[in-house]
């Protein structure tokens, strides 16, 4: 299973303590490492063989003494992780054409035949693997690269996390980079995040549980795993759970795995323009989907924020290649707005009226870096 | 004078009353929390009586919209029995023994006659489609209206009571049915943590032993309702193979050691005490699993099998349920004779089909452990085989229940096993016979 599918710990599986109103998830560290090397050892001699067996395994074998009531959740996380994904359709189709052909008066023979046939499989291989999508029979596979016992432990920290998160009914997110991704992926869950305020460097977002919406949680839960890719962030969510209630606090400083890395650029243009910024201004810091702006009733995402390492306040960076040219005047209301704000545009595409413009850098095939710098060392004047 | 009113509120699950008349004795369960009065949801309607009683006027913010006309459900005609003692006892009360089509009409004309907007907690998602699928068939649907709020919602336990703090307050009417066959932790929560007004509870015969226990969520026993004919029902005793003669003797001799250890020094501690001290003391875990491996030996073994056989090709065309005792000999059941499994591990969407299609007769048998106690309609089937295990009467009888009159059950006994004496403990009528059966191999 890949580590983004990773579910969430159940309730009953969440080990946390009270302090004052906060709930500190019992998180695991390097002090579990030892037990947890032991059950990847123990679990890497069930490889090929059926779930069920390693199941059986655990049931009878003594509880390890230093892991205690952490042992579950870590077994559950590890047996999501070695389990490959399931063809759960075809064999779903597969059982209940061969049940309706012999409720029909088919013989076995007939039946099985029939199926297997329809499915490009042989008579045999359909019957013993009828049930091989359940999870008691699949076999376990050994992922690639093996998991090591940090990793099996900020893998089950972040299903810890999720965990808790499932239980929210509010939640506030302070975001440092990345506020792009988070956001486009809020979107597309349905996940109602609210832009509550937005300074050069960070944004601030809102979570209401909707009334009534029994898995507004989860999809907020399912955001945690971009949270690590974002330079910095702090949730604070309150959480009701067990007859507790209490703030649940996660921070970049957690150690949680992070999911699939998001794209670090959009285009090879923003690609190579941080790398050669980067190598030319040694005394400037470059930072990626810094926050929105808004424009408007709308929300604009800047591509870098710039800015010298010794001061507060940047420079907004937008790299537009217009391969849909409707969203120029989006972009030049922005340009009216924002007296830090930079756009590199491609030169044919620039409005006769512009060319010249103080906070417009042309380019031809590529953005040069010191065009660039060389406007963002000029001082900000209202334009337009 | 000015009388201040009382404030009823939910906040998170829990009922919160603010400007308490100091003079009114409140309900018995609230506690002070600074100017408030905290406790269970279920309280909300001790506290609206104790107003009313003392003429206190009163603000429920709790109230959930009343059903709109083109919502209400039919009402069947006549109007059930039970219906009349239930509105008589203030809409609160259990009610034993009915069949399912009345506990399906009782709960229509309680929606009917309260105009409530009605939460129906059952066992599992096996019920949860014989309901949705009865009420389909009365022409009600369950969907939701515009505003998102259900007329009739139906849950699992499980399900409602985890999440019941934000249900508590969509719904007045709660109906339970069957808790008896629920973990009590969840009944509990799920009526603690309900604010409905009107409360209905049906139970089995069976669970009249525990009607105390539901009391102060669901009210006092009203009927218990005579129970109907029961299908004709035959022992099979089954002899153990001479392999599993033996292992079944060692795993029986490896429990019987430690328990009898275990009741001379603790003799008025019950099984389910020495069940808890097993599973955490290394010395007595073996025992534990020699109970288990005991148990598996005689629930399922080759001369339950042989019999199965026979059984199934007897009755070939029939309807017909068998209730394995477990996973493994479900799926070993479904593939020796192409019958379609009932199984919790399968998707949902898989089983909700496979119960849908043996109500509308495409399938014609069905094979599972406990989804099917529930999972199908009441009389649904011709035969029935029980061949192992079980979790005692309740269930028994609510397998039993799934059999049509006319129909047979048959129970297959391990000969010379525990399974003789729980056979007879659980069986609410004795069995019409019992015989020794030597099954062709």
């Amino acid at each position: 299973m890949p580590i983004a599918s990773l579910a969430p710990l159940p309730l009953h599986q969440l080990t946390f303590t009270r302090v004052d109103d906060e709930l500190v998830p019992a998180w695991f560290s390097d002090r579990d490492r030892p037990w947890l090397r032991d059950l990847l050892q123990e679990a890497q001699a069930f490889v090929g063989r059926p779930v069920a067996e390693l199941l059986s395994r655990w049931r009878r074998s003594d509880d390890d003494p230093r892991a205690g009531r952490r042992l579950a959740p870590a077994q559950r996380v590890l047996l999501q992780w070695l389990q490959p994904p399931s063809s759960r359709l075809e064999h779903t189709k597969m059982r209940q054409e061969l049940f309706a052909a012999a409720a029909n008066g088919a013989s076995r023979r007939e039946a099985l035949a029939t199926v297997a046939t329809s499915h490009a499989r042989a008579s045999d291989d359909l019957m013993a693997n009828l049930f091989a999508d359940l999870p008691h029979a699949r076999a376990l596979v050994w992922p690639k690269p093996a998991p090591s016992p940090s990793d099996l432990a900020i893998a089950i920290n972040r299903c810890l996390a999720q965990g808790m998160l499932r239980t929210a009914h509010r939640a506030e997110l302070q975001l440092v980079g990345c506020a792009r991704t988070v956001l486009r992926t809020a979107w597309l869950h349905a996940t109602n995040l609210v832009v509550v305020a937005a300074a050069a460097t960070h944004v601030q977002l809102r979570w209401q549980c909707p009334e009534g919406d029994a898995r507004a949680a989860r999809r907020l839960a399912s955001l945690v795993p971009l949270l690590p890719w974002a330079r910095d962030f702090e949730l604070r969510a309150a959480c009701r759970l067990r007859g507790t209630s209490g703030t649940f606090v996660l921070t970049a400083r957690d150690a949680i795995l992070p999911g699939p890395e998001p794209r670090a650029f959009d285009s090879a243009l923003e690609r190579h323009f941080a790398n050669d910024f980067l190598a030319l201004a040694h005394d400037w810091e470059l930072l990626r989907e810094p926050a929105p702006l808004v424009c408007g009733s709308q929300l604009a995402f800047p591509d870098f924020l710039a800015r010298r390492r010794s001061e507060q306040t940047g420079w907004w960076i937008e790299i537009a290649g217009l391969r849909d040219r409707s969203v120029l005047p989006n972009k030049l209301a922005l340009l009216a707005q924002e007296p830090n704000y930079v756009l590199c545009l491609p030169r044919h595409l620039v409005p006769t009226a512009l060319l010249g413009h103080a906070g417009i850098v042309a380019f031809t095939h590529r953005v040069h870096a010191e065009q660039v710098l060389a406007r963002l060392s000029q001082p900000p004047q209202r334009r337009l | 004078m000015v009388t201040d009113t009382t404030t009823i509120l939910l906040t998170e699950g829990e009922l919160r009353l603010r400007g308490w008349p100091s003079d009114v004795v409140p309900p018995f369960g609230l506690v002070a929390a600074g100017a408030e009065l905290r406790g269970p949801a279920r309280l909300r309607r001790r506290a609206r009586h104790a107003l009313v009683a003392s003429a206190r006027p009163f603000c429920d913010s709790i109230t959930p919209s009343p059903l709109a006309p083109d919502e209400c459900p039919p009402t069947p005609l006549p109007p059930p029995s039970t219906l009349a003692t239930w509105l008589a006892s203030d809409s609160e009360g259990l009610v034993a023994g009915l069949p399912e089509r009345e506990r399906i009409d009782l709960v229509l004309a309680a929606a009917h006659q309260t105009k409530a907007r009605t939460l129906l907690v059952v066992r599992d998602s096996g019920a949860e489609t014989v309901w949705r699928r009865a009420l389909r068939e009365r022409g009600f649907s369950t969907m939701t209206n515009d505003e998102g709020a259900c007329a009739l919602a139906i849950t699992s336990a499980g399900d409602a009571a985890h999440s019941m703090h934000w249900r508590a307050h969509r719904h007045d009417l709660l109906v339970v049915d069957r808790p008896e066959q629920m973990p009590a932790p969840t009944v509990h929560a799920v009526l603690d943590g309900s604010a409905a007004l009107h409360r209905l509870g049906l139970v089995d015969a069976h669970g009249l032993a525990r009607v105390g226990e539901w009391s102060a969520g669901l009210g006092t026993l009203l009927a218990v309702a005579a129970v109907d004919s029961s299908p004709r029902r035959l022992h099979l005793h089954l002899p153990l193979s001479t392999t599993e003669r033996a292992d079944y003797e060692t795993a029986w001799h490896t429990f019987l050691c430690a328990f009898d250890a275990f009741a001379a020094a603790q003799p008025n501690a019950g099984f389910g005490t020495f069940i808890q001290q097993a599973r955490r003391d290394d010395s007595q875990r073996p025992a534990l699993f020699a109970w288990h491996r005991a148990l598996r030996v005689a629930s399922y073994n080759a001369a339950k099998a042989a019999a199965c056989a026979e059984l199934i090709e007897r009755h070939r065309g029939q309807r017909l349920l068998l209730f394995a005792p477990d996973r493994a000999s479900t799926y070993e059941l479904s593939r020796a004779h192409l019958i379609a499994p009932v199984t919790a591990e399968l998707p949902r969407r898989e089983r909700t089909d496979t119960l849908t299609a043996f109500a509308t007769g495409r399938l014609r048998a069905l094979v599972g452990p406990r989804l099917l106690d529930l999972g199908v309609s009441e009389g649904s089937a011709d035969v029935g085989i029980l061949i192992g295990g079980g979790f005692g009467e309740a269930q028994q009888a609510a397998r039993v229940r799934r059999i049509a009159t006319t129909g047979i059950v048959y129970q297959l006994v391990a000969q010379d096993t525990v399974e003789v004496g729980r056979a007879h403990r659980f069986a609410r009528t004795p069995a019409a016979a019992s015989t020794d059966v030597h099954p062709r191999r």
